[in-house]
């Protein structure tokens, strides 16, 4: 009984025209948004991979010099594209593609990509995730939304009715066809993608993501599918149907975003550069622990020793003094830099559970997690780039502490030592981290695809005509 | 048409609920739109009159120093003297050079989230000093703001077309349209005070608030640039009536070819969804194809390189730009100094990167171009455009802002640059080049503005002779079916 009536809404759904004709526009739009964004993401990673071996060259190469020269020229930390940003680029083109690791300081990351992209890429971005996180929705709501008022509309429901039709399987019925059409668009790109995936020798982190991502895509145009079809049954005609899910897409996907967005900004404000750098700076003057720490220091050195003087110790002094200053302004940098993310990510937390209200923001939020373009794998690479400038600082101020100066001559250090400054290597969070930092986003789309199935559950059986 | 038909007209819009509904839902978000707007405003304008304050006392303290050390003497290190031309013109003089927001500047928010209203200036290297930039949220900025515009632009035509939808497909269902036609003759007029109403209803809420954005108590627009403020509100308003004219134009159009209630919804929603989202996505897409953006990590690559090079010259950098420049080889310039070495090292590696930036600019502005003809694919991307540059929140005002940095830049140096070389003490810090912006001329923005407003309003009338076209024959098509 439900393959014949699963056949028979397929049939109904492939003579439809307008059938075709979406699925033929959003074809055309998938294309031309997956080569776009394979294109992007290509270019990203062949300049990504040449700059960061190119510092790490220039790194190894340096002239002789003094270590804390070393340190002040730096090295650049390049942010690698997420490995699934081809699907996604999420934030990509709005966070900062490097960040110079030197010496005293945490620098700001810099250059987000759109800045160089100009206005028109803020208006009608298209990814493969927005076609279905948006549009695919869209079509859902165009083919489902008369499915069942439709037929109310026409009459036939009540003729089917009459004939000893079930209606709770005669929905089932409408619910598998459409879901049937869902799959039958998305499993062969899933698994075409999947298997590039694997011929490509990705890693198992990306092939695991891949697999979550289907598995987000599943649940949330369930939950899309599943309310267009409550909505249907509980609509007296097309029309009323019609407008609640658009108005419930136009919500979701456009006004909601936007809105969510400004009030997360009030209740979690991200300060003005200048604010932010003011803060710091004045934090940053207080030395005064660090005076006392090296006096002590200085006190103990110098009677282990038996010297008068810090140029008779047999180590640098000079070499602590700059260590012990980084190590100052360490738990500065924690905080200020700490608390800009921190603010970052409860917005980013308040987005996700106001996915309650639009399932689009838990699905974009996830979207991105999962292709590692959110704000979690930025503060990652962030923090990844932070600790490896202060273990480049220690290598570089230990080489100085051991090399006093010797007849009034700096110490120089060559290749041997910048070689032992290890080389910088990112690897973003695992699977594991992500779906834990985007939790709230997972719950509320389950409650979407559960949601609706209960009230589908009660109406159908008890469906008018 | 006289006026008892317009009265009637406007009795049957009233009492109809949609209208009501809309003006709610318009009137919330236009609120809520403008007041984060203002709020936004004033919180911008706190900032950079803290940061031109911050500046002003650094520079007086730094004055009040050199003349103390000269008069007392005292110990204080090279490098944080205040008579030291290089320690003033590099930490003590730093100016924010500041893009002050217009009166119109909480309408929109264009593309001032994505660029900073300030640059430093000081002599540290160009590159370094224009990397700096805001903190906004990531995710803000990939999502947009709530603002007047964003209203303007994808929520006004939304309630506009609901209120269109069915029109004058409900009269002929209701059987009323061959009544009209007999009662009023010709239905062109008829079908224009229908559109035109409805239009009014939802273009005067947002004209009503952008005036008020502009003259709310508290907001100095008026004060400070009352020209330019007034210049900018005329040619917004223009922008706006022409973008919801042209959607009340197709609307109109759209309503005459459908037959039922049913369709015109569907064929409304569909023109919103082709206009506002599918042809700027494609327009988008087409333009990341054929001209992809320049990529900064490939820029910072080649600088690094390029640096390199160019500090391993370093140390004759001094005698090579003395040979360079013979007009700046005075007789007291010293070649050993640490702060002209610096200096003329850093011009040194600016020189070698200089191929690079224009390469990297004019592929930036090559697309910039592109995306300037993009503006066309859709009348919502040309109307975001045009409220962007009548809020002063553009790009091309930003570009224009990026010029006046260079050229003072450029003079900030041509001040400083001696006197580092001469490494005299330095005296001049009320001589120290001050900024001011100046605004782009009123015509060019005018010009610019006309064009959108000419593309609106043109296809207003295109969309609109339609419409009139299709309504004198709406009896025979609809009533013969």
């Amino acid at each position: 009984m439900i393959a014949r009536l699963v056949a028979k809404e397929l049939l109904e759904l492939r003579r439809d025209g307008r059938v075709w004709m979406l699925l033929a526009i959003l074809g055309v739009l998938a294309a031309g948004a997956a080569l776009s964004a394979w294109q992007q993401v290509r270019t990203q990673h062949a300049a990504w991979h040449a700059a960061s071996a190119g510092e790490q060259e220039r790194w190894l190469a340096q002239d002789e010099k003094h270590p804390h020269s070393a340190a002040h020229y730096g090295v650049y930390a390049f942010r690698p594209p997420g490995p699934l940003a081809a699907f996604d680029p999420g934030l990509d083109p709005y966070l900062p593609v490097t960040v110079w690791m030197e010496a005293h300081r945490q620098n700001e990351a810099l250059y987000r990509p759109a800045q160089d992209a100009g206005s028109a890429v803020r208006f009608g971005r298209l990814t493969p995730a927005i076609i279905v996180g948006a549009l695919l929705p869209l079509l859902i709501v165009l083919v489902a939304a008369p499915a069942i008022s439709g037929e109310r509309e026409r009459g036939t429901l009540r003729q089917l009715l009459a004939q000893g039709v079930a209606p709770g399987r005669w929905v089932l019925g409408k619910g598998l066809a459409l879901a049937t059409l869902l799959a039958g668009l998305l499993l062969p790109l899933w698994l075409l993608v999947a298997a590039v995936l694997i011929v490509a020798s990705a890693p198992l982190d990306t092939l695991a993501r891949w697999l979550a991502a289907g598995a987000l895509v599943a649940l949330y145009l369930g939950g899309f599918l599943l309310t267009c079809l409550f909505v249907s049954a509980c609509s007296r005609s097309v029309r009323t149907a019609l407008l609640v899910l658009l108005s419930v897409w136009a919500v979701s996907t456009l006004i909601a975003p936007r809105a969510v967005l400004e009030w997360a900004q009030w209740r979690h404000p991200t300060p003005s550069s200048f604010e932010f750098r003011q803060a710091l700076q004045a934090d940053l003057r207080d030395r005064s622990e660090l005076d006392a720490r090296l006096a002590r220091r200085a006190a103990e050195l110098l009677e282990a020793h038996g010297v008068d003087r810090l140029e008779q110790l047999p180590v640098n002094f000079d070499g602590f003094r700059l260590q012990a200053a980084e190590e100052h302004d360490y738990a500065v940098f924690d905080a200020h830099f700490g608390r800009l993310h921190d603010g970052y990510l409860a917005q980013e937390r308040l987005l996700q559970w106001f996915g309650v209200l639009a399932p689009y923001l838990a699905f974009s939020a996830a979207s991105s997690g999962l292709s590692g373009t959110d704000l979690l794998h930025y503060r990652h690479f962030a923090d990844s780039a932070e600790q490896h400038r202060r273990v480049m600082q220690e290598v570089l101020n230990e080489a100085i502490y051991r090399n006093p100066e010797v007849d009034g001559q700096r110490y120089l250090a060559g290749p041997e030592l910048w070689a032992i400054v290890p080389k910088f290597e990112y690897s973003a969070p695992s699977l594991g981290r992500v779906i834990s930092g985007h939790a709230p986003a997972f719950a509320v789309l389950t409650g979407w695809l559960l949601l609706p199935l209960m009230g589908l559950l009660r109406v159908a059986p008890r469906l008018q005509p | 048409m006289n006026s008892a038909v317009v009265r009637g007209e406007v009795r049957l819009l009233l009492r109809d609920p949609a209208v009501w509904i809309v003006l709610l839902v318009l009137v919330v978000t236009l609120i809520g739109a403008a007041s984060q707007g203002v709020l936004r405003q004033h919180a911008e304008i706190a900032v950079l009159t803290e940061m031109a304050n911050a500046d002003a006392d650094r520079l007086e303290s730094a004055t009040w120093d050199a003349i103390r050390l000269e008069e007392q003497g005292g110990n204080v290190s090279r490098f944080r003297d205040p008579r030291n031309a290089d320690v003033v013109g590099r930490r003590l003089a730093v100016q924010h050079l500041i893009l002050p927001p217009t009166g119109l500047a909480a309408l929109a928010v264009g593309q001032s989230d994505l660029h900073p209203a300030w640059h430093p200036v000081s002599l540290e290297p160009r590159d370094q000093l224009l990397a700096e930039g805001e903190l906004n949220s990531p995710r803000q900025l990939a999502v947009g703001r709530f603002d007047v515009s964003f209203v303007v632009v994808f929520v006004a035509p939304l309630l506009l077309l609901g209120l269109l939808a069915g029109s004058p497909a409900r009269e002929r269902e209701s059987g009323m349209l061959p009544l009209l036609a007999v009662q009023r003759g010709q239905l062109g007029g008829w079908l224009a005070l229908r559109t035109g109403l409805r239009l009014l209803i939802v273009l005067l809420p947002i004209l009503v608030v952008g005036v008020m954005v502009v003259l709310l108590p508290g907001s100095d627009a008026f004060e400070a640039a009352a020209f330019d403020t007034l210049l900018r509100l005329v040619l917004w308003a223009g922008a706006v009536t022409g973008y919801l004219t042209f959607w009340a134009a197709l609307g109109a159009w759209l309503g005459t070819l459908v037959r039922d209630t049913a369709q015109s919804v569907l064929a409304l929603a569909s023109s919103w969804l082709l206009l506002v989202i599918l042809l700027p996505a494609i327009a988008n897409v087409s333009l990341e194809l054929s001209y992809p953006q320049p990529s900064r990590i490939e820029y910072v690559n080649a600088m690094r390189a390029a640096t390199d090079l160019a500090r391993a010259e370093g140390s004759e950098a001094l005698q090579q730009y003395l040979e360079d420049h013979p007009e700046m080889a005075g007789d007291d310039v010293d070649v050993d100094d640490f702060f002209a070495q610096r200096l003329l090292v850093q011009e040194r590696v600016e020189e070698a990167l200089l191929p690079l930036s224009t390469a990297f600019e004019q592929q930036r502005q090559a697309r910039a171009r592109q995306v300037s003809w993009l503006r066309w694919a859709s009348p919502a991307m040309l109307a975001s455009a045009g409220l962007a540059d009548a809020a002063g929140t553009s790009e091309s005002r930003q570009a224009d802002f990026l010029q006046q940095v260079h050229g003072f830049h450029d003079a900030w140096r041509d001040f400083f640059g001696p006197r580092v070389l001469a490494g005299r003490p330095f005296f001049e810090h009320d001589r120290i080049p001050t900024f001011e912006y100046s605004q782009e001329p009123p015509a060019r923005l005018a010009a610019r503005m006309a064009v959108v407003m000419l593309g609106c309003f043109g296809l207003s009338v295109a969309f609109g002779l339609l419409a009139l076209r299709r309504a004198r024959s709406l009896p025979k098509v609809m009533g013969n079916e």
